[in-house]
C-alpha cells in the first residue's frame, strides 16, 4: 500500500474559496477523465442486463471453444458461453466488492484510528501495535489466510478484503485526528464540557473527512486487484458467478489448447478497471501535490 | 547503531506476537474439526480425542495460543492434512526456489526501472520519456496472473522461445534452470519495475532541480557527468528504501507466479493447500511470508542508514 498515497490524501484539495466545487474540479481535466472512465465501467455493469448480448451463466456445450467472430465478439468459453456477456456482468462483482471492502475498511479502520488517536494512552498502544501487525503481512496473503480460514465464497472475500484495508484507513485518521486533537476548536468544545463522542462526531469527524474520501478512491484498485486474484486462487467468486479473476483461471487451464480468447476479455477487462482507478487516483494525487503538478 | 538495531527489534516483538494471535485465531475460525480432517472422518472417537489431547485443542482457547507459541519457538508449524509432513520442513523444502523467483524478479524489476527511469526524468518532454512516464500505470495495473497468461502465450506456445512453465533445479542444470526463470521472473518483477521507475522519476527530476546541480552544470559539467557523478546517486536513495516494501510484493505475487508457472515454490504450496483444503499448510506459509516480511523490512531499513550518511539513529 504506497506510503506516498498515504502522505498526499493528507493534503485537501487547493481551492478557490467560494468557487463551486464543479469549476474547482474543471482545474484537473485529468481527474474528470478518470472520474468520466470510472462512471462509463459503473454504468456499463448496472446495464449489463441490456448490454450483455447473452445469458452469461447459461451453458451450450454445443457452441464451446468459439473462437473471436460476428455471433460472439470474445469468443466463447470451455461451457459454450459468450465471453463478452461474462465480462459485462463480471463488471458487477468486481465493482461491488471494490466499494463493499473499502467502505469495510474505511469504517472500522477510521473508527479504531479515531479512537486510538483520541484516546491516546495504552488504548492508542495497543490498537497501533495490532494495526502493525496487521501491516505485518503482505496484502493478499493476509486476504487468503482468511478467506481460506472462512471458506471460499465471495462475501468472505469481501470481509478479507476489507480487513486488510483497515490499517490503511485506521492509520490515516489516526495521524489526522493528532492534529485536529490539539486544535483550538475540539480544545474549546473540552472546556465547555463537550461529551467526547458528541465533539468526535462534531468537530473531528468533518474535519479529517477528506483525505480519508481520497484514500478511499485510491484503495479501491487495491481491492479489484485483491478481488480479482482471490478468485483467481477460487477462494473469491464461486461458479457460475461471472468473475474475471475465476474465468481468468479456467482460461489457463485452455492455454496449451490455444484457445487464447478465454483469457484476453477478463483479463483486459481488469487491467482496464483497476487503471482507471489508479489513473483516477494518480490524477487527485498530482492535483494535492503542488511539486507534482509542475511537472 | 546497536541501539537502533536493538530498539527496532524490540519493537518488532510485540507485533510479531500480534501476527501469531492473528494467524491463531484464523486457524480457530477455520471450520471442521482440525483431528478429523488430520485423522480421516473414519477416526475412531478415542484415537480423535486422543489426537485432540496431543494437539491440546481439549484445553481451553488461551492455553491453546500458548502451546501453539511454544510449538512455534521449537519450529513446529503444525503438520500437513493431506501429506502428514511437517509444515515447517515443507517450506523450507521450497524456500530456496522463492528466493531464487524473487531475487531474479527484483533484479529485473531494477533492470528495467534504472534506465527507464533516467529516460523518463532526462527526456521528460520526449515521446520516449513520455511513453516511460506513463508504463508505471500500466505495469501496476497489470495483474501478475494476466501477464504471466500472455507470457506463456507469446514466448512459452506461440514463438516457442522459453519454457511455458516448469523448474530444474540449478545444480542439475544451471542453463535450463535460467531458461525456466525469465518469464515468471518477469511475471512477477513487473510491478516492482513500475513502482521502482515512478519513483526513480520523481527522484530524478526533483535531484536534478536542486541547486548543487544547478552549480555543476554551471561550472560547465558535461551533461552525462552531472547525471552520473551528482544527480544519480542522491536520486536513487528513495529507490532502494521501497525494497522492503517489494519483498511483500514479491512474496504475494509468488502465491499467483509460482501457481501458474508450475515452480515450486512457498506459494505453489500454499496454493495446493488452498485447493486441498490443507489450512495448516496455507497458515504456516503466511505465517512465515509475514515474518520474512518484517525482517526484510528491518534489514532495509538499517541498509538505509549507509546508504544515505546524512541519517542517523543515533
Amino acid at each position: 500500500m504506497s506510503t506516498s498515497t498515504l502522505e498526499l490524501a493528507t493534503a485537501s484539495l487547493p481551492a478557490r474559496p467560494g468557487a463551486p466545487f464543479a469549476l474547482r474540479l474543471g482545474r484537473y481535466p485529468r481527474i474528470l477523465v478518470g472520474a468520466g472512465f470510472i462512471l462509463l465501467l459503473s454504468l456499463a455493469a448496472l446495464l449489463a442486463p441490456v448490454l450483455a448480448p447473452y445469458n452469461p451463466v447459461d451453458t451450450h456445450p454445443a457452441l464451446a471453444y468459439r473462437p473471436p467472430g460476428a455471433a460472439f465478439l470474445l469468443g466463447t468459453d470451455n461451457l459454450g458461453r459468450d465471453v463478452i456477456s461474462r465480462v459485462i456482468w463480471g463488471a458487477r462483482v468486481s465493482l461491488q466488492v471494490g466499494f463493499i471492502s473499502v467502505t469495510i475498511g474505511l469504517v472500522v479502520g477510521a473508527t479504531l484510528g479515531i479512537l486510538a488517536g483520541y484516546r491516546g494512552g495504552w488504548t492508542d498502544t495497543l490498537l497501533m501495535r495490532f494495526i502493525d501487525a496487521l501491516l505485518a503481512f503482505p496484502a493478499i496473503l493476509l486476504a487468503i489466510a482468511i478467506t481460506s480460514a472462512l471458506g471460499p465464497k465471495l462475501e468472505n472475500a469481501v470481509i478479507a478484503i476489507g480487513v486488510v484495508n483497515i490499517p490503511i484507513f485506521a492509520r490515516l485518521a489516526r495521524g489526522q485526528v493528532l492534529q485536529v486533537r490539539g486544535a483550538e476548536y475540539v480544545q474549546a468544545a473540552r472546556v465547555a464540557g463537550g461529551r467526547a463522542w458528541r465533539i468526535v462526531f462534531r468537530h473531528v469527524v468533518p474535519n479529517i473527512a477528506n483525505p480519508l474520501i481520497v484514500q478511499a478512491t485510491l484503495t479501491i484498485a487495491l481491492a479489484i486487484l485483491a478481488e480479482a486474484t482471490l478468485s483467481f486462487l477460487g477462494l473469491g467468486t464461486q461458479p457460475p458467478t461471472p468473475s474475471w479473476g475465476f474465468d481468468l483461471n479456467v482460461a489457463r487451464g485452455y492455454l496449451v489448447n490455444n484457445f487464447w480468447w478465454m483469457a484476453i476479455g477478463p483479463g483486459t477487462a481488469i487491467l482496464l478497471t483497476v487503471m482507471c482507478f489508479n489513473f483516477l487516483g494518480d490524477a487527485i494525487r498530482d492535483a494535492l501535490d503542488p511539486r507534482l503538478r509542475q511537472r | 547503531m546497536t541501539t537502533y538495531i536493538l530498539r527496532r527489534l524490540a519493537l518488532m516483538l510485540p507485533v510479531a506476537v500480534m501476527v501469531t494471535i492473528i494467524v491463531f485465531v484464523l486457524i480457530r475460525l477455520t471450520p471442521g474439526d482440525p483431528a478429523l480432517a488430520y485423522l480421516g472422518e473414519e477416526a475412531s472417537p478415542e484415537s480423535v480425542v486422543a489426537f485432540r489431547h496431543q494437539l491440546g485443542l481439549d484445553q481451553p482457547l488461551p492455553v491453546q495460543y500458548l502451546v501453539y507459541l511454544g510449538n512455534l519457538l521449537h519450529g513446529n508449524l503444525g503438520f500437513s492434512i493431506k501429506s502428514h509432513e511437517p509444515v515447517l520442513q515443507a517450506i523450507l523444502d521450497r524456500f530456496p526456489a522463492t528466493l531464487e523467483l524473487g531475487f531474479a524478479s527484483l533484479v529485473f524489476a531494477l533492470a528495467v526501472a534504472l534506465p527507464a527511469g533516467i529516460i523518463s526524468a532526462v527526456r521528460k518532454d520526449s515521446a520516449t520519456g513520455l511513453v516511460a512516464g506513463a508504463l508505471p500505470l500500466f505495469g501496476v495495473s497489470l495483474p501478475n496472473f494476466f501477464l504471466g497468461i500472455l507470457l506463456i502465450l507469446v514466448f512459452g506456445l506461440y514463438l516457442r522461445l522459453l519454457p511455458p512453465g516448469g523448474f530444474t533445479s540449478f545444480p542439475d542444470d544451471p542453463l535450463d534452470n535460467l531458461r525456466h526463470l525469465v518469464l515468471p521472473a518477469i511475471s512477477l518483477g513487473t510491478v516492482n519495475a513500475a513502482i521502482s521507475l515512478r519513483l526513480m522519476r520523481s527522484s530524478l527530476l526533483e535531484t536534478l532541480a536542486q541547486d548543487y546541480v544547478r552549480t555543476a552544470r554551471a561550472k560547465g559539467l558535461a551533461a552525462r557527468r552531472v547525471l552520473t557523478r551528482h544527480a544519480l546517486r542522491n536520486a536513487l536513495i528513495p529507490v532502494a528504501t521501497v525494497v522492503g516494501i517489494q519483498v511483500g510484493l514479491v512474496l504475494e505475487g509468488a502465491f499467483v507466479t509460482e501457481t501458474i508457472f508450475a515452480w515450486p515454490g512457498i506459494g505453489r504450496l500454499a496454493v495446493n493447500g488452498i485447493f486441498q483444503r490443507d489450512y495448516p499448510v496455507v497458515q504456516g506459509a503466511v505465517l512465515f511470508a509475514a515474518l520474512v516480511f518484517m525482517f526484510a523490512s528491518l534489514l532495509v531499513d538499517i541498509l538505509y542508514v549507509y546508504l544515505d550518511p546524512r541519517i542517523s539513529y543515533s
